[in-house]
């Protein structure tokens, strides 16, 4: 009886064939249409050729390490194997395996690349997909350099991108963002690679997509290819000139020409937009998006962008600019040039920070104090000329308040958290707080590099910053007092340096302490020791 | 189209009668945070409540076979490198305690990037945080997914990042076809405003002073949590398949015993505070001199006598006992005048001030000692609060109190 009503059911829906969910890939999502389109018409012998190029559960792909130093030739084999594991975590029913010829995915590695219009940077990678069974399915050619080929690319790197070229090859359109297998990067931030729970679901619907062509196709029966057609309105926006505080709103049209509902959803790349995210729009109708942008905590020209994802293949993403310039009520601003660290020597230290307040705005101290490090504050009113580099702005006259702090030396080591409250007269602004480092020389954040307990056997990584706002300094060398671990400086844009130790997986079990040493071109503080503790199990 | 919901029913029906006689998966959620620093219950009132010893010894107990864990910040209660360490142990206890998310606060966020990111990677990396949060270079993760629950963040119920994050938690779930379940740094009140707004949210943790509610607090099917302040409390919930229920709150009262592995942590904890030699680095405001109980006795006999048969003469052992006798936030009430340059420094190089003695309450008797004209500069009376303060010893009452030290 189940199978008769099941039949039943599935004819009565058989006219008309499967359609691609939102967030799958153009790419993907042409497939569906085409493999459809050849079902349509009957051409079952073509559509089996066409599906047979769409994802499935068992996966070959083939690395090209032509251009790879045998030196490197390993760790790139390890690190694709590790992106595939990433995903076999997350399906355990999907195999992998590297192959010599006929691959699915193949892995190809190249010097250096073109600008990303983007990102702005060297792109890292480029997908290439193809439908001709002359070629592998997915191509990802690989930058073995990054930052316009001054750094050489990292094994992580190539895990991401790897773990992103499988997300491609399951039809996972690029997302902005920092996790997920839709999510890469041309810069140098590595991103942990995690198949998010969306992502599982638009993968296992991608795959129930492909599977009901391949029933269609055995079964010889024929669909109407579902046709996704939409418009969509505003494709750029530019809010003018606000005041911070306002919430302008953006408004995206989204019509329906085509035969099938359009499902959507809006995926913003900042978190000031609060979107409803998802909706649907019918043959024949218009839906709005309607997107709220909070202005409240930033001011200065605005460069953000929204990506609607929809399951018509001719607009599976289309990227929306929003521009603008918001005007900010307040600005906590410093004449300087060490930043946001202020530095004290044994005799304390004085801090000056100034209140601009923009033309019209009500806003007046009535209480200023420092947290985080002993001292005392006083406030006057001022004017004077300014420049805000962070929202872009040259020297101007400014109206507000001066603060000068007076920083105790004392409980200040190393590098501590102090905060500017600023408690005003106006109710949208009561309390302004502004964070500052207060710092004695170059400093670690952690002090000291603690392991906790590690494995005997397992190989751990910790890490701690070095930093002296404001006062560049360069690490010269950086060493282990004790040959268990290995010591790293990567230097980080701002002048910061990430001190990594490498516990190497030898030590007999017990405590484990040692000493990171690095030498520095600062004359007043040549070496920095950094304490490194550990307990081996 | 009727003939389409006779089918419709039919299949409906019949599904239901061919469906598994098993019921949906229940799951324990036990919910704990806000240690604030609190890594260890202090003071003078019996039971004293609290400490990771004891909660990871009870979330071992309710544990059952689908069980998930979750903390809440603030791990620490300000900056400095005591708080720092407090921090890493208690991270390290959450991993090696299988907590499945923690949740930093705002405290916790005040701190330098590379700490936080220690915690995160001592905790097994388990911090997540919906609204992006770098830690230099690495992000958090934006959710968790656990059993039929997805797990996300907003730091509170105004800000549009939060509301962002928010909206993003139920919308992640449905598409995947799991329970949103949000930790807040918001309050009760905003949380009950979160809950009116996303109503398909399951749970909310939010942020609370005090001990937590006795009772469970619903908006619609939304349960709201909080497991109050300091550490002291752990929140247990069943999940029946379509919500929660059978609220209940666990005091960590002494009748716990210890947890091995978290006493281990602890102890480590502990030996740190001594090695890094924090005590030394006390900030000490004074120059006053101190002579030591043991300099009174000659002519106040009977007080003294009195004196050494209280508690007061014993507070520097029971540091010994529980092995704190070296950290600096236990020591300053259990030793004499650690506020002063020439007051206790440690046990072996100022045994005269390892105790509460009379100077703890009279002031310096170094001039009287001298001049017995010149009167001890402090009114033992007022003083008794600067440690017998309502965070340590919350049933302090002088009246009641005296009698036991009267001389």
């Amino acid at each position: 009886m189940l199978t008769a009503l099941l039949t039943l059911a599935i004819q009565s829906k058989a006219d008309l064939g499967p359609i691609a969910p939102s967030g799958s890939s153009q790419h993907f999502q042409e497939g569906v249409l085409q493999a459809s389109k050849l079902i349509e018409a009957g051409d079952f012998a073509k559509a089996k050729t066409f599906v047979n190029r769409m994802p499935q559960t068992k996966v070959t792909y083939r690395i090209d390490l032509t251009n790879v130093t045998k030196e490197r030739q390993p760790e790139f084999v390890e690190a694709i194997k590790k992106a595939s594991d990433v995903v076999k975590e997350a399906f355990p029913n999907f195999e992998f395996k590297e192959t010599k010829k006929g691959e699915d995915i193949r892995f190809s590695f190249v010097e250096s690349m073109s600008k990303s219009e983007l990102s702005g940077l060297p792109q890292g990678a480029v997908i290439f997909e193809s439908f001709d069974s002359s070629e592998p399915i997915l191509e990802s050619v690989i930058s073995l350099t990054r930052m316009s080929g001054k750094v050489s690319v990292e094994t992580s790197h190539i895990q991401q991108e790897a773990f992103f070229a499988f997300g491609r090859y399951f039809g996972v359109a690029h997302r902005p963002g920092m996790q997920g297998i839709a999510c890469r990067t041309d810069g140098l931030t590595v991103l942990r690679p995690i198949v998010v729970p969306a992502e599982r679901g638009l993968i296992a619907r991608n795959l129930q997509t492909v599977q009901a062509l391949r029933e269609a196709i055995d079964k010889k029966t024929k669909l109407i290819a579902a046709r996704v057609e939409s418009r969509i309105d505003k494709l750029n926006w530019d809010i003018g000139r606000v005041n911070q505080g306002e919430r302008p709103q953006i408004l995206i049209g989204i019509t329906n020409s085509g035969n099938v509902p359009i499902q959507y959803f809006v995926t913003p790349d900042c978190s000031c937009f609060l979107i409803k995210s998802s909706g649907v729009a019918q043959p024949g109708e218009s839906s709005t998006i309607s997107v709220t942008m909070d202005t409240s905590a930033f001011g200065g020209a605005q460069y953000k962008r929204l990506f609607v994802y929809t399951n018509d293949p001719s607009n599976a993403v289309v990227e929306i600019p929003v521009t603008g310039f918001i005007v900010p009520a307040y600005r906590i601003l410093s004449d300087d040039p060490t930043g946001d660290t202020a530095y004290v020597d044994d005799s304390g230290g004085k801090i000056v920070r100034y209140l601009t307040v923009s033309e019209g705005q009500d806003i007046v101290p009535h209480e200023i104090k420092v947290l985080g490090v002993s001292g005392s504050v006083v406030f006057e009113p001022w004017s004077g000329t300014l420049p805000d580099p962070e929202i872009g702005e040259g020297p101007m006259p400014r109206k507000g308040y001066k603060i000068t702090i007076l920083v105790s030396p004392s409980g200040i080591s190393g590098r501590v958290n102090a905060t500017l409250a600023i408690l005003t007269n106006n109710e949208g602004f009561k309390s302004l707080l502004h964070g500052m480092y207060v710092q004695k020389g170059i400093a670690a954040a952690p002090n000291v590099i603690y392991f906790g307990e590690i494995d005997h056997g397992s190989v751990a990584r910790a890490w701690t910053l070095l930093t002296r706002p404001g006062r560049p300094f360069k690490i010269l060398s950086a060493k282990s007092s004790s040959p268990e671990f290995s010591v790293t400086a990567e230097e980080m844009p701002g002048g910061t340096y990430k001190v990594v130790v490498e516990y190497l997986g030898k030590a007999f079990p017990g405590s484990l302490t040692a000493t990171a040493t690095l030498t520095t071109d600062s004359p007043d503080q040549k070496t920095i020791e950094v304490p490194i503790q550990g307990i081996i199990r | 189209m009727k003939a389409v919901g006779v089918l419709a029913a039919s299949i409906t029906m019949f599904l239901g009668l061919c469906a598994s006689p098993k019921g949906p998966e229940t799951w324990t959620v036990i919910i704990g945070g806000q240690t604030a620093g609190y890594l260890s219950p202090c003071g003078c009132v019996k039971p004293m409540s609290g400490g990771i010893r004891r909660k990871f010894a009870q979330i071992k107990e309710l544990r059952s076979k689908n069980t998930l864990v979750l903390e809440t910040g603030n791990l620490v209660n300000g900056a400095g490198r005591q708080e720092v360490i407090k921090g890493e142990t208690l991270a390290e206890a959450l991993k090696a305690s299988k907590v499945d998310a923690l949740f930093f606060g705002s405290k916790d966020w005040a701190l330098d990037p590379g700490v936080l990111a220690a915690f995160h990677r001592l905790s097994g990396e388990i911090a997540i945080s919906t609204e992006p949060k770098l830690l230099a270079d690495q992000e958090l993760l934006q959710s968790l997914s656990k059993g039929p629950f997805l797990v996300g963040t907003a730091e509170n119920a105004s800000s549009f990042a939060s509301q962002s994050a928010t909206q993003k938690t139920v919308d992640d779930a449905t598409q995947a076809g799991l329970n949103p379940v949000l930790l807040t740094n918001a309050s009760e009140a905003e949380a009950a405003e979160i809950a009116r707004t996303y109503k398909s949210l399951k749970l909310i943790v939010y942020q609370s002073e005090g001990n937590p509610s006795t009772k469970p607090i619903y908006i619609g099917d939304t349960i709201l949590v909080s497991p109050g302040e300091k550490g002291k409390h752990l929140i247990k919930l069943d999940w029946n398949g379509v919500k929660f229920e059978n609220y209940q709150v666990f005091d960590l009262g002494p009748d716990i015993k210890d947890d091995p592995k978290t006493a281990e942590i602890f102890a480590r904890y502990q030996k740190r505070i001594r090695d890094e030699k924090l005590l030394d680095m006390v900030s000490r405001t004074s120059h006053t001199e101190f002579v030591g109980s043991e300099s009174c006795r000659p002519c106040h006999g009977k007080e003294f006598e009195i004196w050494h048969g209280s508690d007061h003469a014993k507070a520097f052992d029971t540091l010994e006992k529980s092995g704190d006798f070296a950290d600096p936030e236990c020591v300053s009430c259990h030793v004499i005048g650690l506020d002063s340059i020439k007051g206790f420094q440690s046990k072996p190089r100022t045994p005269a001030l390892a105790e509460v003695g009379c100077e703890s309450c009279h002031g310096s008797g170094s001039a009287h000692i001298k001049d017995p004209s010149v009167k001890t500069p402090m009114s033992a009376q007022k003083s008794c609060v600067s440690c017998h303060n309502l965070e340590h010893s919350p049933e302090f009452d002088f009246d009641k109190y005296w009698p036991k030290i009267k001389h």
